[in-house]
């Protein structure tokens, strides 16, 4: 009976072995398992985060990396902060005039190149800047604009170089974005490009822009390479955007303001040295210029009131010029007191709104998509007035001079795209004086055309 | 003649009468990694404030990243009217090195120009399946260890530091408190660059079973990121972090906003400042609000920067500085 049980016990002990065992090593192995799975996947993890943390790596340095600048304004290279740049950009205008039945003297009917200018441009550390613009367009090459800017604050700005001094509303505007293929009668009195320095800058919340400038002091229309004299050239303009940041969005595009200069001019009686502007008309020819022997012998005073007013695909523009020069013939010098005005409206209608920054069409013209670009309408009145007083004291011969012009222009823009723009103008001008015996100079009637490609 | 007159007239008194509209005022407020959500509500704040005071509108952006990258992108020419970083001793470079500010900025506010404080904490998964209980278990073989770079992280400077002191009480000598630190950070798989990217490790991604945290981003993730799924572990012993503000003298002052500068830091004192400050988990100097939020926030055994590593220059130069401890125990 002992024995039995002894038998028993032993038995039931192996049993439990042999089924106890499998399943204790069966558990230790899933442990195991679930260890091993939990470490790959912390593994797995890791990589994975690893792999997101080089992609912000990456995409950091690649802000940080140089950027090439390939689009509607020009190409170039920019650091990846953004604080260098270095920008070529370019305008190409390629015009027609013909006169008709209204040519004077070796006016002829052409084709010409107006303005072929590459721009290279560019800022370091973000405040400093540059500008050097040839123009390759004329029988010499000259240098249309070269300066340094320093934009140290938006209120405090310094430029220095040449460029164009404060003045003409109009001469303010780029080339590439006139309305007309000339610009208007009071450029006719105001300085081109001189050479000088000039703080500019935004004040009240960028609502006003002033510009204060010391130049060599160019004669109106003209550029000043060097000067011929110790008096310097002031210029100053207050422009001013008073609705910019107000809630009138009807008025927001208005800006007026005002520009003085004032200065010294001193030529002789020799030839070529008269320092005295001649004025010629929309078609580019002369139309008044001052007697031989005529000199400037003093004060030189301008002012421009002038604003412009743009609202959706409306725009108007409109500026007024008073230049006076103390000029001398012989023994006596006489003030001469021009002046000159227009009124430019435009109308874009299709394709964008109007600026005095030009038109950027709302979409590029795209025969297959049935898309046409912007087209603009426009027209001008101006008018140029010589002192009668210098035709009096003879300084002007009013056989050979008018003593005044007036002209209205009428055009037609097609921007195919934020590059390339066609224009047709038409410009009569009649005058006052101007032709033997004092008669009136013939009409002059241009038709102008202009195929355009800026960037 | 007439007529030229009037126009002239008209147009000088429309140039000079030109009603400029008053602007906004913009603050750049460079910040370290954790402080987004508590400026994102001290700003509103402030602007409200600031309105009500001076009706001036003003608008406060942030940035935020490694503390130590900010200070450098402020030395490299970011535009920051204000800092309010991770370290003091980041605000001392950009006064060293770039001149943005004065070498004594320290002493122009409150508390070492220091308004709210925090310090060092664990944050581990629910239940602590590892049983982390102090800093001598993150040494431990099989914990994975998540905390930011000390070379670029404010935040991991404090951890480093902290982990450091510990070390140094516990074993003794230098050797064995560096062996004890490099252990730790062999546990480390991942280094984020800034706090905020350690925490995306830890809690979003789930990498790691310990992450040294800021306090007040351990509270923030247990509240937003991931209810119910992490704890906080008190350390026996932590750092007293002070994060400190300065507004950045040079910037403001060509910008013109030095005025709102200084009141914005200003209020970051004011009651409804440490108010803000305690609600997002930082601790408040002001002894009335702090006593008011006591109870949110653990009772730890901490120490000063100064009490043990005789301040930050002499810990940067001791531990991060090229070549220190750090750049020693740690080769990637």
């Amino acid at each position: 009976m002992k024995a039995f049980r002894l038998w028993t016990r032993a038995s039931v002990l192996a049993a439990s072995v042999i089924v106890v065992m499998p399943y204790a090593q069966a558990q230790e192995d899933v442990t195991q398992l679930k260890q091993q799975v939990e470490e790959l996947d912390q593994k797995i993890r890791v990589i994975q985060r690893l792999q997101e943390i080089d992609k912000e790596a990456a995409a950091t340095k690649a802000k940080e990396t140089p950027s090439l600048i390939f689009g509607n304004s020009g190409i170039g290279l920019r650091s990846g902060d953004g604080a260098n740049e270095l920008r070529l950009r370019g305008l190409l205008q390629a015009d027609s005039r013909w006169y008709g039945d209204s040519q004077v003297g070796s006016t002829a009917d052409t084709f010409l190149l107006r303005r072929v200018r590459p721009t290279f441009e560019g800022k370091f550390a973000k405040i400093y800047g540059f500008r050097i613009t040839p123009d390759f367009a004329g029988s010499a090459t000259s240098v249309v604009d070269a300066y340094v800017d320093g934009n140290f604050t938006d209120p405090f700005k310094v430029r220095v170089g040449r460029f164009k001094p404060p003045f003409g509303l109009e001469r303010l505007q780029s080339g590439a974005n006139l309305s007309f293929n000339e610009r208007a009668f009071p450029t006719n009195l105001a300085p081109n490009r001189d050479n000088g320095v000039q703080i500019f800058g935004d004040l009240f919340a960028g609502t006003t822009e002033y510009q204060v400038g010391v130049f060599n002091g160019a004669i109106d229309n003209t550029v000043a390479i060097t000067d011929n004299n110790n008096g310097k050239d002031i210029v100053a303009r207050l422009f001013a955007h008073p609705f910019k940041n107000s809630d009138l969005d009807s008025l927001k595009g208005l800006g007026i303001g005002v520009a003085y200069g004032n200065g010294t001019q001193r030529g002789s009686s020799a030839a070529g040295n008269s320092s005295l502007p001649t004025f010629v008309t929309p078609g580019q020819q002369t139309f008044a210029s001052y007697a031989t022997g005529a000199f400037a012998n003093g004060d030189r005073e301008r002012i421009s009131p002038q604003f412009y007013y743009y609202v959706g695909a409306f725009g108007v523009l409109g500026e007024y010029v008073v230049s006076k020069q103390d000029v001398a013939l012989g023994a006596a010098t006489q003030e001469v007191e021009n002046d000159a005005w227009q009124v430019l409206l435009s109308w874009v209608v299709s394709g964008g709104d109007a600026s005095f920054r030009g038109v950027t069409p709302k979409n590029s013209f795209d025969w297959a998509a049935g898309t046409w670009g912007a087209v603009e309408v426009v027209a001008r009145y101006s008018e140029l007035n010589i002192d009668d007083q210098a035709f009096t004291a003879g300084l002007l011969s009013l056989t050979s001079s008018a003593s005044k012009a007036k002209d209205t222009g009428v055009g037609v823009n097609w921007y195919l795209n934020r590059n390339v723009k066609l224009q047709l103008n038409y410009d009569e001008t009649t005058f006052e004086g101007g032709a033997a015996a004092g008669a009136d100079r013939i009409d002059e009637k241009v038709l102008f055309t202009r195929v355009q490609l800026a960037y | 003649m007439m007529f030229k007159k009037i126009l002239i007239a008209a147009s000088v008194a429309a140039v000079l009468g030109a009603v400029p509209a008053r602007g906004d005022v913009t603050l750049l407020n460079v910040s370290y990694d954790p402080t987004r959500e508590l400026y994102q509500e001290f700003n509103a704040a402030f602007a409200k404030h600031w309105a009500e005071k001076s009706k001036e509108k003003v608008e406060i952006r942030q940035s935020h990243g490694g503390s130590g990258k900010q200070a450098r992108s402020v030395i490299d020419g970011l535009e920051a009217d204000v800092v309010t970083l991770a370290l003091a001793n980041d605000i001392n470079a950009i006064a060293e090195r770039a001149k943005l500010l004065p070498i004594d900025w320290q002493k122009r506010l409150p508390h070492n120009s220091t308004p709210y404080t925090s310090t060092i904490v664990f944050l581990v998964r629910k239940g602590n399946p590892k049983r982390i209980g102090d800093w001598a278990d993150l040494a431990r073989t099989g914990v994975s260890v998540i905390t930011p770079n000390p070379k670029t992280s404010g935040g991991a400077q404090w951890n480093y530091l902290a982990a450091w002191e510990y070390g140094k009480r516990r074993y003794g000598d230098e050797a064995k408190t560096k062996d004890f630190v490099a252990r730790l950070y062999r546990n480390v798989p991942v280094l984020d660059s800034g706090a905020r990217g350690s925490t995306t490790t830890f809690v979003e991604r789930g990498v790691g079973d310990v992450f040294i945290s800021w306090e007040n981003e351990a509270f923030l993730a247990i509240k937003e990121l991931g209810p119910g799924k992490f704890e906080i572990v008190v350390p026996s012993l932590s750092i007293l972090a002070e994060p400190p503000v300065a507004v950045v003298d040079k910037v403001a002052s060509k910008k013109g906003t030095r005025k709102v500068a200084e009141a914005y830091l200003q209020y970051l004192y004011s009651e409804e400042g440490q108010e803000i400050a305690a609600r997002n988990f930082y601790r408040p100097t002001d002894p009335k609000v702090a006593a008011k939020y006591a109870s949110q926030f653990p009772v730890i055994n901490l120490f000063t920067i100064d009490e043990a590593f005789g301040g930050w220059k002499n810990a940067h130069k001791a531990h991060f500085a090229d070549g220190g401890t750090f750049d020693q125990i740690y080769q990637k």
